[in-house]
């Protein structure tokens, strides 16, 4: 811990959260990983309607062929990762117990492209969506919302849209694979953002980075003033390092100050957000028409040996990437997908990752935090920090109580998950947990089930 | 792998627990303590002592005959033990302050449910027993002998307060003296400065906001004014800053929102200078902040914060 840190924490800033930042592979080039002898490919990539195989046991397939597909609208097709046979199609038994269809490849080694592999052919606007559904890309910041969705829908608002705000927030602890992003490809960056205001005909485009960030914004200040006259309406916007300023709705109101109603969409208020990663592998998809078959990964946790940012064929065993940077230097205890605010705790590291694994991490004993729960003091810190000014106390005391009414008063739906009142609990008390607990039983109840 | 945590997110905590809260509210009364064993002598330790160690056991071994679990290492009940010795006199029979410590643990705290449960500020409402009780029914003494070794002008052997209500002006004690505590009462209370010292200690390690305090002091100077007494002389006697830095403030008998706290710490002044002004008894600091214990669900009703985006129309 930086001594700056250490100061905030003991002093004035105790109220604030204070989430730690933990950037530690910023200025770590991104190492591309081989492919690995095989990968299991879930067929729940996205938010939406899993997708079903197209393929069966003993095809062969090749770098960026359609796998897995669905009709729904509310998804996108899955294209194998690496060259080589379908081994196997199975339940996969996921880390919150349930399970879910997994096409298992063995590789060749050869990574051979889909030969129909072309840019795509855009005249219209039906034309771009269906690119982008074909691209396979969803929001690779975490969300996994299917991006043609997000684009399509809308199509019907198009003349409200005023402003497209490009997520490079990255506000969860250790992650930094945005931020390389930004570093390594910032055209094609530039690019995708240039595609996609296009298609929405907006004239106001930002790119929220947090201010502990520096390097990016300089870096990419200066490639969008050397370039004024091709990115006339792209700007930066610096945020404030404060967790969860990625959070959709809390970086609309940091760069636009509007706020969106509860229960509406960005959408509603003129704004439609895209994560970095996302847009640049949509700039690929057009260039290159090779979809969404790999990302960068960024690892990380006091057990990894070498902690970087490794770029990974998607469906890749959390081991095997493990491995690639040099294995555990210790006993692990904690063994995460995504960040240590959000991110989800695996039972095993024979998982694969997904299209929205923006980091693994892997930590030691030390780095565990106590969960015993002891009683409520009331001190209200949850209530300060909250980012949607509810009151996680008061919902959990109602969810334990069960007490339905009261509970419909709290403004539930308003929480975005981000587990801050669970973090700053000097009690250790589940608050973020029970809120979904609670979220749950107002569901039930608007169903008309019993609690 | 065996050893993997599966928890929910988030998988990371703050450093900051409730014992490093009730350890910092421990250090942040050593000041008031160390002055109040200056000025009424060293049987002020044990007391306080005594009071501590009182709560403590009463905590424990109710929790045991209840088969609850063992709650003494959050230190809550040691923070309570000091307060309320803060509230006695300095040479407060021992039996006495045992017994009122161990009332107000299992009273006021543990058959609520222990910490965090408790209607009403344990140390404030075992003062207010105190009061009626032990003083109006037994005789005891409410305010401490100085130290003899102390040397300072004489005043009688009661409050200031009374001296001011009886017209006898020139016992009463300088702002001066107000400020360092050099006056007769109860353990914890007298030196403002010791207080003060705490009470910033806490702002400064954010285990308490000004909300309350400075609501609270402020408003009984102003209110003080209004009613044509020395504003001044209002904030520096009685228990003003004791209550209002370490007793108003108590997390759980007081309201979560901020518009809460101020509305509560408002409340708590109009009762002091209330009863100060019109009432027949002078302790309006426990009165007020006992009465405004009770009405936090109410407050904390009327004060809930507005949700983002909650009732916001599409623009």
């Amino acid at each position: 811990m930086k001594l700056s840190e250490k100061i905030n924490m003991l002093s004035m800033k105790s109220t604030k959260a204070n989430v730690p930042h933990h950037k530690n592979t910023l200025h770590k080039e991104t190492v591309h990983m081989p492919a690995p002898d095989y990968v299991k490919m879930r067929m729940d990539q996205h938010i939406g309607t899993p997708c079903v195989p197209v393929v069966k046991e003993g095809d062969s397939v090749k770098v960026g062929q359609v796998i897995a597909q669905s009709e729904a609208l509310v998804a996108a097709p899955i294209h194998a990762s690496v060259s080589g046979t379908i081994e196997k199609i199975e339940e996969l038994v996921l880390d919150n117990g349930q399970t879910v269809k997994g096409i298992t490849i063995k590789s060749d080694g050869n990574q051979m492209l889909d030969e129909a592999l072309k840019p795509p052919l855009i005249e219209n606007e039906v034309d771009f969506i269906r690119a982008v559904r074909e691209s396979g890309i969803v929001g690779l910041g975490g969300a996994s919302f299917p991006t043609h969705v997000k684009l399509n829908a809308s199509q019907d608002m198009k003349s409200n849209i005023d402003t497209l705000i490009i997520n490079g927030a990255e506000c969860e602890p250790y992650i930094t694979s945005d931020a390389r992003e930004i570093l390594e490809n910032p055209y094609d960056l530039l690019e995708g953002i240039q595609a996609v205001s296009q298609h929405l005909n907006v004239k106001e485009i930002m790119i929220g980075i947090e201010d502990n960030n520096q390097q990016v914004i300089q870096f990419l200040s200066d490639i969008l003033s050397k370039d004024r006259e091709t990115y006339p309406h792209v700007s930066i916007k610096t945020l404030p390092s404060i967790y969860p300023q990625g959070a959709e709705k809390i970086l609309i109101k940091s760069c636009t100050d509007r706020v969106v109603p509860a229960g509406k969409l960005p959408l509603d208020v003129g704004i439609i957000v895209l994560n970095v990663s996302t847009t640049a592998s949509l700039a690929r998809y057009l260039k290159t028409g090779m979809p969404l078959t790999s990302r960068r990964v960024t690892v990380d946790g006091s057990a990894v040996s070498n902690p970087g940012n490794v770029w990974v064929p998607i469906g890749t065993m959390v081991k095997d990437i493990i491995a690639f940077c040099g294995g555990y230097k210790e006993e692990v205890h904690m063994l995460l997908q995504g960040g240590p605010m959000m991110g989800a705790a695996q039972e095993t590291d024979e998982l694969p990752i997904i299209k929205p694994t923006n980091a693994v991490l892997a930590f030691g004993k030390s780095d565990m935090k106590e969960h015993e729960e002891i009683a409520c003091i009331r001190c209200a810190r949850c209530i300060d920090v909250c980012p949607v000014n509810i009151m996680p106390v008061s919902i959990d005391q109602n969810v334990r109580l069960k007490n339905l009414d009261e509970l419909q008063t709290l403004d539930l739906d308003v929480c975005i998950n981000c587990g801050l009142c669970s973090f700053v609990c000097p009690s250790n008390r589940t608050l973020v947990q029970n809120i979904r607990v609670g979220k749950g039983m107002l569901r039930k109840l608007a169903e008309g089930g019993k609690i | 792998m065996k050893n993997l945590i599966t928890a929910a997110a988030p998988h990371i905590a703050s450093p900051f627990k409730t014992k490093g809260i009730m350890l910092d509210v421990i250090i942040a009364l050593i000041p008031a303590l160390i002055a109040g064993a200056i000025i009424f002598g060293p049987r002020v330790l044990l007391v306080t002592v005594i009071s501590v160690i009182s709560c403590v056991l009463s905590e424990f071994v109710f929790r045991k005959i209840l088969k609850k679990s063992t709650s003494i290492s959050d230190l809550s009940a040691v923070v309570t033990g000091i307060i309320l010795a803060f509230n006695m006199p300095a040479h407060f029979p021992l039996w006495a302050t045992a017994l009122t410590a161990v009332v107000t643990i299992v009273l006021l705290k543990e058959l609520f449910g222990g910490l965090g449960f408790n209607l009403v500020n344990p140390a404030m409402g075992g003062r207010a027993l105190l009061r009626i009780f032990m003083v109006v029914m037994l005789g005891l003494p409410i305010y401490g002998q100085l130290n003899p070794n102390l040397t300072f002008d004489a005043i009688g052997s009661a409050t200031p307060m009374v001296y001011q209500a009886a017209g006898a002006y020139e016992y009463v004690p300088s702002y001066w003296q107000l400020f360092l505590g050099l006056r007769f009462g109860t353990i914890g209370e007298t030196s403002k400065i010791a207080l003060l010292i705490g009470g910033l200690y806490l702002m400064f390690k954010r285990v308490i906001s000004w909300h309350i305090p400075v609501t609270y002091i402020g408003s009984v100077f102003v209110l003080s004014f209004l009613l044509g007494q020395d504003p001044l002389f209002g904030i520096l006697t009685g228990g003003i800053f004791l209550g209002g830095f370490f007793m108003a403030t108590d997390y759980t008998t007081s309201p979560m929102t901020k518009s809460g706290k101020i509305i509560f710490a408002f409340g708590i002044a109009l009762i002091t200078v209330g009863i100060r002004h019109f009432g027949v008894f002078y302790d309006g600091v426990a009165f007020g902040i006992i009465t405004m214990n009770l009405l936090v669900p109410f407050i904390e009703k009327l004060t809930k914060p507005k949700a983002l985006g909650v009732n916001k129309e599409v623009v």
